[in-house]
This record gives C-alpha cells, structure tokens and sequence, in this order.
C-alpha cells in the first residue's frame, strides 16, 4: 500500500512524504523481529496499536506478539536522503498496513471492519497461528526440488495439477515465481512471450515485493540467456526504482550485482562492471563456485577487451574448468571467451580450435537465433583469417541463416569479399545492407564501424581516396558513439597505411580531428591501464599484494598509434599494430 | 536558506592525493549566526592583522581561535554534514572524469541539505580547473570579439616577458609529460616559445631577426594568458550550468519518488572564492580541514573546540 507520512528533511523543513509499505510474513506466533526497516520505538507502537485492537475483537485468542517484515523502498529512501519520519505518523501507517495485509490474507475484502474476526475466529486462528512449515503440502516440496535439480519437464508437470486458489498464502509464495521461471524458461528467448508473461506476474503479484523479487531475479536470468545486454538492464533499474535492495538476501545481492556487472559490461562500461563484479564475490563461501566461474568469465572479458590477454585467460581458464567440473550447461560460454582472446592474440589456429569447442559444448543447448548467429560468426571469422574461404562461406550462411539482427555477419561478409578484392560485390553488399537508415539503427554501432571501415579499405585499395575518406570518417563516428575508443583509433592506422594523397589527408583532418579520437582514446588508455591491480581481488591468488605492473598493451598501442600517425618510426617496428587482431 | 560547501583533499590531481576526499556543507539555519560570525571574523582578521582566512594557512592557535568562533555560531537549527571517500574513486581518471566525479558527489551531497526547501541559495568554494594547459593551446586564437579586442591592445611588459615566458614553459613541460610528447599544436606552440635561434632571444641581441622573435614571443605568451582567462570564464559559466542541473534532476527523482507535492524548489547557485571572506565559506574551510586532518590526529590531541565541533557534525564514510 501506499501512505503519506509526515516527516522532518535534513535541513529541518516539515515534509510529507509518499512511501509504499509491503507487510510480509505476517504471523503472531514465529518469526523475527523487523529490525532493519523500523526503529524500536516505532515497532513498539505498532505493536501497541495492532495487538490492542486484535484484543478487543478476539479475546480469547492468545496473541502476545506481532512478527512481520516491513518492505519499503519509500522508507530506504528517506534514510538515504536523511529525512527523518515522525514516529507517530508513521506508526499509524504501518498499523494500517498489518491490518490491510491480514485482512488479504484472510481473504477479506479491504475495506472490512475489524469486528468481522469475531466471526472468523477460525480462519484467522488456522491462517496466522499455525506453524508455517506444516502448511507447505507435499505437492510443493516436489516442485521445489524438482526445479533445483533442473528437471523443467517434470516441474511444469507437477504445477499443471496444483490449483492456485487451493494454494495458501505461503505457499503461494514459493509456487509463483517457480511458475514464471517455467513460463520463460519455455518461452525460449521469444522477448515478446517473455515480456507478456511477467507484464500477467506483474499484475498479479505487484503487492508482494518478496515474490516480485523472486520473479525479477528469474526474469532477468532469463533476459540474459537471450543475450541482449539491454534487456536486462531494463528490469534491473525497474527492480531497483520500486523494491529496496535489503529485500535480497545476503546470496541474492551477490548474484544480482553479478547480473548488473554483466550489463554494465554489455554496455563497455568495464570499471563499473567490475566493481560489480568483485562486489559479487565479496564474501561468496568458498565452495560457491556456480557464481564465482560466471563472475570470472565476465571479468576476463572485461579484461580481454583492454587487451590483459594473461589476466583474462586465467580467469576463463579457471571459469571453464570450474564449469566443467560443475557439468554446469555456461561452460561453452567460458571457451567462447578463451577462443577469443586466442583471436585478439592473433593465434587464429588456436582460436579456430577453442570456437570448435564452443560450437561442440553449446551442441546440446537451446540457443537462441541470436546465440546461433553468434556461434557461427565466431567460427566464420577465425576461417576467414586462416584463409579457409569454403568454411568461412558455409559459417557466413549458417549465420545468416540464423538472422543478421545486429550486422555482424555482415561485417564478417565485407572481410571476406575485401581479402580477395572483390570490390564490386562489397559494393552491393554494403549498398544494401549498411547504407539503408533502418539498418543504420538496427545495426550494432560496433558491426556497422567495422563494415565502414572494411568498405574504407576497399576505397583505397582502389584508390578512390575520397570515398575512403568519407567511409573512414563514418566508422570512427560509430565507434566512438558507442565508446569503443580504441576501435576508433585503431582505424585511423589506414591513413598511413594506403598511400593517402595529401588533398585526402587534409580533407579527413577538416571533417576528423585525429588529435580528438586519440585524446579519447588516451583518455580511456589512462582509465584502463591498470585495471588488474585495481581489481586484484578478482584474480586467482591476488588477493592480497598487487599485481605486478608492466606496461599494458594498451598503453603501447596507444604509442605505437601516435607515433604511426605522426610518422615517426620506432626502433621496434609496431609490433601490436603487426600482431593483434581488433575485429 | 543559504547552504555553503567546500571540501578537502586533493580532487584536482587524481591519484595524488593519500588520505580521504571530502564534501562538506553547512547551514547556519537563521541568518542572524552567519552575520554575527561574520563580524567575529572581521574582528579577528583585523586584530591578526590577516587578508584571508584559509585553515591550511593557519597556524594551530590561530586556527583554535577560529574554531571556538565557529562552534559559538553553531544553533540549534545549524546542520553540517560531511561525506569522505578514499581516493581511489578518482585514481586512474583523466582530469576532466575526476570533475565529473566530483559533480556527482557534490551534487548527491546537495540534494540532501537542499530537499523540501522551497528556496535554496549555494554558496560554493570553487576548485574546478578548466583550463588545462593542452586545452589553452587548442583554443589560441579562437576569442570571442570582445575579448579579441582587448587582446589585440594588450602588451605584456616587456621586464617581465622572461619571467613570465619561463613561468609558462614550466607549466607546458610538465604537460607535456603528462600528455605525452609529440602533441603537434602543444611542441609548436614550445617551439615558438623558445624561439628557434641560437641562444636565448630574451637574453641577448639586438639585431632585427632577434627583436622580431622577441615580439612573437610576447605575442605568444599574452595569446596563452588570453585564451586561459576565456578557458576559465566558459569553464565556470558551463560548470555552474551542469551543477544546477544536476542537483535539480537529482532533488526532482527524489521529490517523484517521495510523492512530494509542494513546488519545485527554486536554485541559485553562486560560486565564492574563500578571499570574498564569505563567513559561511570560511566556516566550512575550516570544519572540512578538520575532517581531514581528524585521522592523523590523535583523538587525545584534540582541543575542546574541535571535539565540540565534531559532536555537531554528521559524518559520512563512504567506501566507494
């Protein structure tokens, strides 16, 4: 329910504040007290008030306490802002809330007397005096563990015969979230599906925080087997806008930072995905290895994307095995990450084998379009680079096949047609598929950089300088609006590289600030370059001293850029530019 | 109500600092206690014989003094609150992100003091730099007219051009370090300073080529001072913007999520150096100056002003 209050704001002001108040776990015989969300004071008198009306209505009902849980993201929100309610008011409304939450569940309208429990001694006796345990039928356990062991088939079996309406409060609580994890579970990625049963849980269960927790961490789960690092980003604001995060226990706040770093990471926002990330972790027991190897795998590709090669393969390598030996069905997710820092590396050959193996892990999974897009990109791109061109056409088409939705396997197409110059068909192919505005917003800004700045080498490769340039300027462009700040700088290598004339040159610098991209570029370099000290904790036997420090690739490959690009040659070559593979 | 902050620690140099960062703000709550410390102060400076009031400045008695002054001034309907953070929330962050890190915790810190006054007025001790020196080079020559003008009748003394030019070769050097070398508009710009002859052309020569060079090195030098002052004013003007709005957003979240119904508040924003003498500004200086130094000092150590001091305080540690 929602209730105004009256309070005091930090700097004295009176205020009146709006706050929703959640009852849970009602009962007058067990449970603990509430000592987190209400002072002792304010507990007192809502005692006072709901035990002295209890006993004017049933007096012979043996009623010395009240237990509940009070769930309130308005009251977390005063304590943020150190507005401090005034003990009375809000008293009076937390009273108001038991009574409401024990009239729901009597089953009684809201809007009843009190008197009304002197005829439903009974009920009100069975409901709120019985141990609550014995009120968990057989049928539910069943369900319960039948869910744990991963067995959905016999799960949505069972739950097809249980009847909601018989169900009990508590009982409900535990039944409908499992029933929403079915539900998507067998949804199968289809997002609309997905989004319109928990739009009906929603409804039904908006009342009930704990059980909207439960269905929010299954809903965001299942988001992020579709793969769409938005979707859960979405349901983890909502989550954190309506419900306080003290509503998660102690394990559920670990796997729910987990999830935030894993969609901050979707988004390149690594510090903050790893400050999530070793959150998580703070604390995780010693055997909890499920979480600790889907934590290591975020990490190390957090840490593979700044080119902390060793650091990310430690952390995967850990994950897989740790995975494998769970039998856990992630564990292809862990060899994707492995097979591709191989790929950054520019081992290929090692990298074509750990996509094999991904592909052969992932073998007995229900993957999404998505996901298969995914897989068979990941194995075109290590074909094309290892010149077997029949592999890299057979993945391209599997990919296709699965849908393009994001452009990758264009980009990849653009890369295979661009190694054996066959400019007219990039020609058409990019016409059709890159230039068109819905493709343009559908298309990942990171994909459709990549297939400007193929067309871009096309461009020169056939000397078509200005088209280059304007292809060239696009790609930084898209690179740089979705942050990738390193891609960005990257490109730029291709003015040195083609045989530019100087009109050309000075047509990019007009429309291109080169000096910009690489300032951001070393701007992020500065944020980045000491990521493993920074997060030691995440890795294998560095908790306690720091990591040693070397200079990071990444602060080389921003040298190595500069100094190409401002034509001055180094006594070692540029090895990163020669050796490492961005795309 | 007039709210004043300041902080301590040093956000400008991200990883520099070693102790704790800090944001403190302060309400006096009735008008009448600013203007009486106000008067106290006045008094006390003319008696010390002091232009300014800064608390690193201060020698121990003098700040004691100071301190007493400030707790006698401390009412009932006073509130301060303190919040530190330990310095790695900045380290490894370009300048322009510490900036943007302390906007946000300025501007969380704000919204806290401010909510359910209908009209706030800020009083802020400024420490943002915008005119770092690779930004100053990049917009030489880029004035608006007006400051073009006065430019363009500007002559730096000559007496002082050695100095001045030395002054600023030591500042772009160290950018340069920090930067990277090879920054093409920054090593001409050093090049043009240091004139490309033989010798120094600000310590010897007469002839035409050196008197030439001398006066494009004057040029240069009035051009960088220039097109600092324009860097700063923009600076402060888009800063003062993004602070208002940021504290705006984060009071309106706040009143939506609180279902708070009476108008919006009203903001105005002013930013103070501490040699205005603004006494709220001052108080602040010192009570954040305190926080910084408190886990250093021995609690034993601390004077019965200071301990008063604390007890009025709210303080908040923040990890992260």
């Amino acid at each position: 329910m929602r209730a105004r209050i009256d309070a005091t704001a930090f700097n004295g002001r009176p205020v009146s504040c709006e706050v929703d108040l959640h009852v849970e776990q009602l009962s007058f015989v067990n449970g603990g007290a509430d000592e987190e969300t209400l002072s002792r004071n304010v507990r007192g008198r809502v005692r006072e008030k709901v035990l002295g009306l209890l006993q004017k209505v049933l007096p012979d009902q043996p009623l010395l306490e009240v237990h509940y849980r009070l769930v309130s993201r308005g009251l977390e929100e005063l304590r943020a802002n150190r507005v401090e309610p005034d003990p009375d008011s809000l008293a009076n409304q937390v009273s108001r809330a038991v009574f409401l939450a024990m009239l729901d569940r009597l089953g009684l309208e809201p809007e009843a007397q009190i008197e009304i429990l002197r005829e439903r001694r009974d009920l009100f006796a069975r409901v709120f005096l019985d141990d609550r345990d014995a009120r968990v039928r057989q049928e539910v356990r069943r369900l319960m563990e039948l869910h744990r062991e991963r067995r959905f088939d016999g799960a949505h079996r069972l739950l097809e015969q249980l009847d909601d309406e018989s169900l009990s409060a508590a009982e409900r609580e535990l039944v409908r979230p499992l029933a929403l994890d079915l539900a998507l579970r067998r949804a199968d990625c289809r997002t609309e599906e997905m989004e319109a049963t928990f739009e009906r849980y929603r409804q039904v269960n908006r009342e009930h925080p704990l059980v909207m927790k439960q269905g929010y961490l299954h809903m965001i789960r299942a988001m992020e087997d579709c793969r769409d690092p938005l979707a859960p980003r979405r349901y983890l604001e909502e989550f954190e806008a309506n419900y306080p995060l003290s509503l998660l226990s102690p394990d559920e706040r670990r796997r729910y930072r987990y999830h935030r770093g894993r969609t901050e990471y979707g988004r390149g926002e690594y510090i903050g995905a790893l400050e999530l990330l070793e959150q998580a972790v703070i604390d995780l027991p010693a055997g909890e290895r499920q979480l600790r190897a889907a934590v290591d795998t975020v990490a190390a590709n957090c840490l593979a994307d700044n080119l902390f090669f060793d650091e990310g393969e430690q952390l995967a390598r850990n994950a897989l095995e740790d995975r494998l030996a769970l039998e856990l069905a992630d564990a292809f997710e862990s060899r994707g990450c492995l097979a591709g820092i191989s790929f950054r590396r520019g081992d290929f050959e090692a990298a074509r084998e750990g996509f094999l193996d991904y592909a052969k892990l992932a073998g007995d999974l229900k993957l999404s379009a998505g996901e298969r897009n995914r897989l068979h990109n990941y194995l075109a791109k290590a074909a094309i680079m290892l010149d077997d061109d029949r592999e890299a056409e057979r993945q391209l088409a599997l990919a296709e096949e699965a849908g393009d939705r994001l452009g990758f396997s264009a980009a990849l197409r653009l890369l295979l047609l661009l190694r054996h110059r066959r400019y007219a068909e990039m020609d058409e192919l990019y016409a059709l598929r890159c230039l068109l505005p819905e493709q343009q917003r559908s298309f990942d800004r990171f994909a459709l950089g990549w297939c400007h700045a193929f067309m871009a080498r096309a461009e020169f490769e056939r000397e078509s300088f200005d088209a280059g340039v304007d292809r060239l300027f696009r790609a930084v462009g898209c690179f740089r609006e979705d942050l990738y700040h390193m891609e960005a700088a990257w490109v730029l290598r291709y003015l040195r590289e083609y045989p530019l004339p100087r009109e050309a040159l000075e047509l990019f610098e007009r429309i291109c600030s080169i000096d910009e991209v690489l300032d951001d570029f070393a701007a992020f370099v500065a944020r980045h370059a000491d990521l493993p000290q920074r997060f030691a904790r995440l890795l294998p036997g560095k908790e306690g001293p720091a990591v040693e420090a070397g200079e990071p690739l990444l602060s080389r490959l921003l040298s190595e850029l500069r100094d190409l690009l401002a034509m001055r040659s180094r006594e070692d070559g540029f090895p990163l530019l020669g050796r490492l593979c961005l795309y | 109500m007039d709210y004043f902050f300041d902080e301590s620690g040093n956000w400008q140099e991200p990883g520099r600092e070693r102790r704790r960062l800090l944001i403190g703000g302060l309400l006096f709550g009735d008008p009448d206690l600013e203007r009486s410390l106000g008067r106290e102060l006045d008094i006390f400076m003319a008696r010390e014989n002091l232009e300014q009031l800064h608390a690193t400045d201060l020698t121990p008695a003098r700040r004691e003094r100071c301190y007493r002054l400030v707790l006698e001034h401390l009412g009932e309907e006073s509130r301060v609150l303190v919040r530190s953070w330990p310095p790695s929330i900045l380290r490894s962050r370009s300048r322009s992100d510490a900036d943007e890190v302390y906007l946000e915790r300025a501007a969380a810190l704000a919204r806290v003091m401010l909510l359910g006054d209908p009209q706030a007025r800020i009083y802020y001790d400024l420490k943002f730099y915008y005119a770092y020196p690779l930004n100053v080079v990049k917009q030489v020559g880029k004035l608006p007219w007006y400051l073009k003008r006065a430019r363009d009748r500007f002559v730096v003394n000559p007496r002082e051009l050695a100095r001045e030019r030395d002054r600023l070769l030591e500042r772009l050097e160290r950018e340069r370090e920090k930067v990277g070398r090879g920054r093409p508009g920054l090593e001409e710009f050093v090049a043009g300073l240091v004139g490309g002859v033989e010798g120094d052309p600000l310590e010897s020569g007469f002839d035409e080529r050196v008197v030439e060079l001398r006066r494009r090195i004057g040029e240069r030098v009035a051009d960088y001072y220039w097109s600092e002052l324009w860097q700063q004013f923009r600076g402060q003007d888009r800063m003062r913007e993004r602070f208002r709005e940021r504290i705006l957003s984060e009071l309106a979240r706040v009143r939506d999520r609180l279902g708070m119904e009476d108008e919006p508040p009203s903001l105005e924003i002013h930013f103070l150096g501490k040699q205005e003498n603004r006494p709220g500004i001052l108080a602040v200086d010192l009570i954040c100056n305190l926080v910084y130094r408190l886990r250093e000092t021995d609690a034993e150590a601390l004077s019965p002003a200071e301990r008063g001091i604390l007890d009025r305080i709210e303080l908040e540690e923040h990890d992260r």
